[in-house]
């Protein structure tokens, strides 16, 4: 009887097995790589409202974090300054800057000839008070998803520096996710908190890094120092899931 | 065989027709309910309605293809424009405060959420209450964002179309209203209408306005001050005297239809403190001094859950009930009155009770009977609250487990009173304060009342029933958007009541209304009126 099948057709349930395997794997390979936190979420950098520069106002001018992210020691939120702040220096620096017309709206409200008094035309809502303008829509970059229970003070108040989970924010001159923040980012600190603690005065220098000795390793510096504080503070992270999944 | 059953065609029932063409069974109906889609229906403008559908898939599909659904959604973080003081979102902060209530002003801690006031405790520091409220304070936040509450002032408008009418509210500004509405005392004839309250400022203010000839009516659907008042007309004094329960020393109480544990009665808090302070068992020599409780009740209440020992009886029976107790009381104590003695057997004639129940109970008090309780029910009759009062003091227990705190008399005007002063033309206006009489008083005439005179005006919470039958309808800002200060119920302090936010919309407390009229003021949500008042 006749070969209904070629030779060739032997090999075929081989190659089919290699090639699914193969496609399979740069299936996984793909999602592990473009659709996981360290993928979508590293670079997300929003265009803000107004052309705030990290770079330039906490880098050069060397304004501390806490001016402007004022509750970050106290709170759960860092918060976002509000206008005053930036109208405190803004009053008299570029005072008429365009780029900052929403910051000026958003501080002078009802206010509207701009001399911090508030006259009868001006008082739309009758009511005698000055009443401040529509808010700055500052788009948020570093969002928690509503299941994690995240708090600044917390880990601001045990020396952990903003740079560990917020980059080189001060190099920064828009800001935008530097790390990627998901569960292994967490988990991986608080597994060892040594790698990261520093003294307390040092945690929004975000430049820092362990004093050495001459000739010693900078990480080995780092984790002498990490350790003797995390005895000291008796510093012990949460690595059940109600800690974060409350 | 089984018989057809000929009358099944019967009980299918009246058959129903949708349309007379269906009724008259035309051809046209016929051929239309033949067809599976109605005529036109394929044709949307030149569209087939399966080629339609196809489209639609596909453009869904390919939507997803794309992936343009998965992109981040964009959150805004929006600051104020000028930060308040100390203020740090995330952080609450908390105020004291109280609520105004029938049963005086509850002290309160209100917490605050960058401005907006979110959850009420009770204030630590009233030690009586240690900090626990009731479930009416907790749950009073929700009134201040009440999706029916009325946003503003209104005046009513009838239209008239024809022979039809109809009435509409229209929204007017309160300060305008307001300055209306002050001239009323000017024109003579103001009737003002309150809900019970304990506040000094409204006290003053309406004492102001009556002084200059306005009649003031205070009422309360229940009325909490009846017993009160009804004690002391018995008695002959010139003040109320107010039964206030100091059960931490009470070992045996005897509760006659009166849900102190519960939220009926006044003080209810700080009477579960009390009473529960003497059940505490830390060891094995407490568990014999623990206290008894003993209820006679009408319905199921708290009280009766957390008796020893608990009796049914109609609320009619408690007068009898009671009478048989004091005789009962009397005899074991060897009184000489035999006339007092056969007057309450008599009495008590007619009650249907377990004599056991009754001499076991007076046994038990008796063992105890400077530290044993009777507690008459707030709605009960004033007889049963005057026996009450003679069992009380034939225990001698007056002091140590309850007193009767004499307290001012209550405006004696009533409803009658108002309607006899409107048909002699001695009221043209009427201001009603808070409540909701037309609904929760049906039999007082009032609604008859509002209609003969000129001028009338609501202040409450939402426009309801009352204000339907006013001109005019003011809203009434919440505690939580005004000040007060006033006595709490037993009198022991006086708490102020102090706004977490501004009034949210435009609206008025009582105090701001009363003070307006009364010095003729416009001035809304000023601290003035308070501190003269204080001072
Ligand atoms: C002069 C005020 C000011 C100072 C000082 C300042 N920031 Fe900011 N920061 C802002 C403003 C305004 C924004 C919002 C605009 C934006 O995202 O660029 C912001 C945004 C951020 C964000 C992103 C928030 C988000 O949306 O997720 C981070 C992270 C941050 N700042 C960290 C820092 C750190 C770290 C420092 C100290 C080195 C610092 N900031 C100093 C004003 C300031
Ligand atoms: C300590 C004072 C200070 C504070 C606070 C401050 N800035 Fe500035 N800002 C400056 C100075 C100085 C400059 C640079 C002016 C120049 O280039 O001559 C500047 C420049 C800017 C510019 C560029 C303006 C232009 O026209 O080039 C923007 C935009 C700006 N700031 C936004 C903000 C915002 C938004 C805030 C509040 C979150 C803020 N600044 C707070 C000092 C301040
Ligand atoms: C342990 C990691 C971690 C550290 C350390 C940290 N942040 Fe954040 N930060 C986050 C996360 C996570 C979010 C997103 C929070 C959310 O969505 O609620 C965030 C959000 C922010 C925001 C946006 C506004 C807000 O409050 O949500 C600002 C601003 C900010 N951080 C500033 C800072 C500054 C300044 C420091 C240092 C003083 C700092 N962060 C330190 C993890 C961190
Ligand atoms: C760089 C190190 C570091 C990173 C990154 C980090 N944490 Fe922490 N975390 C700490 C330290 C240190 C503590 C403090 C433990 C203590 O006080 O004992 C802490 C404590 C906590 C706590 C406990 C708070 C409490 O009330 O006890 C929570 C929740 C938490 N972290 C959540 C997170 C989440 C969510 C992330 C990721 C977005 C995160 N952390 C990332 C170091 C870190
Ligand atoms: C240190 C804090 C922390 C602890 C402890 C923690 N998680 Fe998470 N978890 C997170 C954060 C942060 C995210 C959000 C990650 C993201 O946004 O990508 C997350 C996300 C998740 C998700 C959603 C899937 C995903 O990756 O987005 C699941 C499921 C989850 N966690 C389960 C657990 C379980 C189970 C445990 C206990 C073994 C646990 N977590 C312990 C911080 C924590």
């Amino acid at each position: 009887m006749r070969n209904l099948f070629p030779k060739w057709s032997n090999t075929i349930p081989i190659k089919l097995i290699i090639a699914l395997g193969l496609l399979g794997g740069g299936v996984v390979a793909a999602i592990t790589y473009y659709a996981t936190p360290k993928y979508t979420r590293v670079g997300y950098q929003p265009t803000q409202p107004v052309p705030y520069d990290h770079s330039f106002h906490a880098g050069q001018l060397g304004l501390d974090c806490r001016y402007c992210h004022h509750g970050v020691e106290k709170s759960s939120h860092a918060n976002i300054p509000s206008a005053n702040v930036c109208m405190s220096c803004h009053k008299n620096v570029k005072s008429d800057s365009p780029l900052l017309e929403v910051v000026r709206e958003s501080y002078f409200g009802e206010d509207s000839n701009r001399d911090g008094k508030l006259s009868e035309e001006e008082d739309v809502n009758g009511d005698g008070l000055l009443t401040s303008g529509p808010s700055v829509p500052w788009v948020r970059v570093h969002k928690a998803p509503d299941y994690v229970y995240f708090n600044h003070a917390i880990h601001v108040n045990r020396g952990v520096s903003c740079v560990e989970c917020h980059g080189r924010i001060d190099e920064m001159e828009e800001v935008y996710h530097a790390k990627h923040l998901s569960m292994a980012f967490c988990l991986e600190c608080h597994r060892n908190p040594e790698m990261a603690l520093r003294p307390n005065s040092e945690v929004t220098n975000l430049s820092w890094s362990a004093p050495t000795e001459p000739d010693e390793d900078p990480d080995l510096a780092q984790i002498h120092a990490g350790l003797e504080l995390k005895n000291n503070w008796g510093v012990n992270p949460p690595l059940s899931c109600t800690g974060c999944h409350r | 065989m089984i018989k057809e059953n000929d009358s099944l065609p019967l009980l299918s029932g009246k058959q129903y027709w949708k349309s007379l063409d269906e009724l008259a069974e035309t051809s046209e109906f016929r051929s239309w309910v033949g067809k599976e889609f109605p005529e036109g229906a394929e044709l949307l403008d030149n569209v087939q309605r399966r080629g339609f559908l196809k489209t639609m898939a596909a453009s869904f599909g390919l939507a997803g293809l794309g992936m343009a659904g998965c992109r981040r959604p964009e959150h805004t973080i929006l600051p104020y424009g000028k930060s308040p003081e100390e203020l740090i979102p995330g952080i609450p902060s908390f105020y004291a405060t109280s609520r105004p209530t029938p049963f005086g002003f509850a002290p309160l801690i209100a917490e605050s959420h960058q401005g907006r006031p979110t959850k009420i405790e009770g204030n630590p520091s009233f030690t009586k209450s240690g900090g626990s409220t009731d479930i009416y304070s907790q749950a009073s936040v929700l009134d201040l964002y009440d999706p029916d509450r009325a946003k503003g002032s209104f005046t009513r408008e009838t239209l008239r179309q024809g022979k039809d009418s109809s009435v509409r509210w229209k929204k007017v500004s309160t300060s305008s209203l307001l300055s209306k509405i002050s001239d009323w005392p000017n024109e003579g004839g103001l009737a003002i209408i309150t809900d019970s309250s304990d506040s000094l400022i409204r006290e003053d203010l309406i004492s102001k306005l009556v002084s200059g000839g306005a009649k003031h009516l205070e009422y309360e659907p229940i009325d909490p001050f009846l017993p009160e008042s009804s004690l002391a007309s018995s008695l002959k004094l010139p003040k109320n005297l107010r039964l206030l329960p100091k059960l931490s020393k009470a070992s045996k109480v005897l509760s006659l239809d009166c849900d102190f544990l519960g939220n009926r009665e006044p003080n209810s808090i700080i009477n579960s403190r009390q009473f529960m302070s003497g059940r505490k068992v830390l060891n094995a020599s407490d568990a014999g001094n623990m206290n008894r409780l003993y209820s006679v009740e009408s319905d199921l209440t708290l009280t009766g859950g957390v008796a020893d020992h608990r009796l049914r009886l109609s609320s009619s029976q408690m007068d009898a009930f009671a009478a048989l107790f004091y005789a009962e009381i009397l005899k074991l104590q060897k009184s000489k009155d035999t006339e007092l003695i056969s007057h309450l057997l008599k009495i008590g004639g007619e009650a249907n009770v377990d004599t056991s129940w009754i001499s076991e109970c007076a046994k038990d008090l008796l063992k105890e009977p400077k530290n044993s309780v009777v507690l008459p029910g707030l709605h009960q009759s004033k007889s049963l609250h005057l026996l009450a009062f003679a069992i009380n003091q034939s225990l001698g227990s007056i002091g140590t487990c309850l007193n009767y705190l004499p307290v001012p008399k209550r405006s004696s005007y009533s409803f009658a009173d108002l309607s006899t002063d409107v048909d002699n033309g001695l009221v043209k206006s009427i201001i009603v304060l808070g409540g909701n009489p037309i609904f929760n008083c049906p039999n007082s005439g009032l609604g008859k009342l509002l209609g003969k005179i000129e001028n009338s005006v609501h202040l409450g919470h939402a426009i309801d029933e009352t204000s339907q039958l006013c001109q005019h309808h003011i809203g009434q800002s919440h505690f939580l958007e005004s000040w007060d200060i006033g006595y709490s119920w037993d009198r022991s302090c006086i708490v102020p009541t102090q706004p977490l936010i501004a009034p949210l919309y435009d609206t008025l407390s009582d105090i701001e209304l009363l003070s307006s009229i009364a010095s003729n003021t416009n001035s809304s949500h000023d601290l003035t009126v308070f501190c003269h008042t204080i001072r």
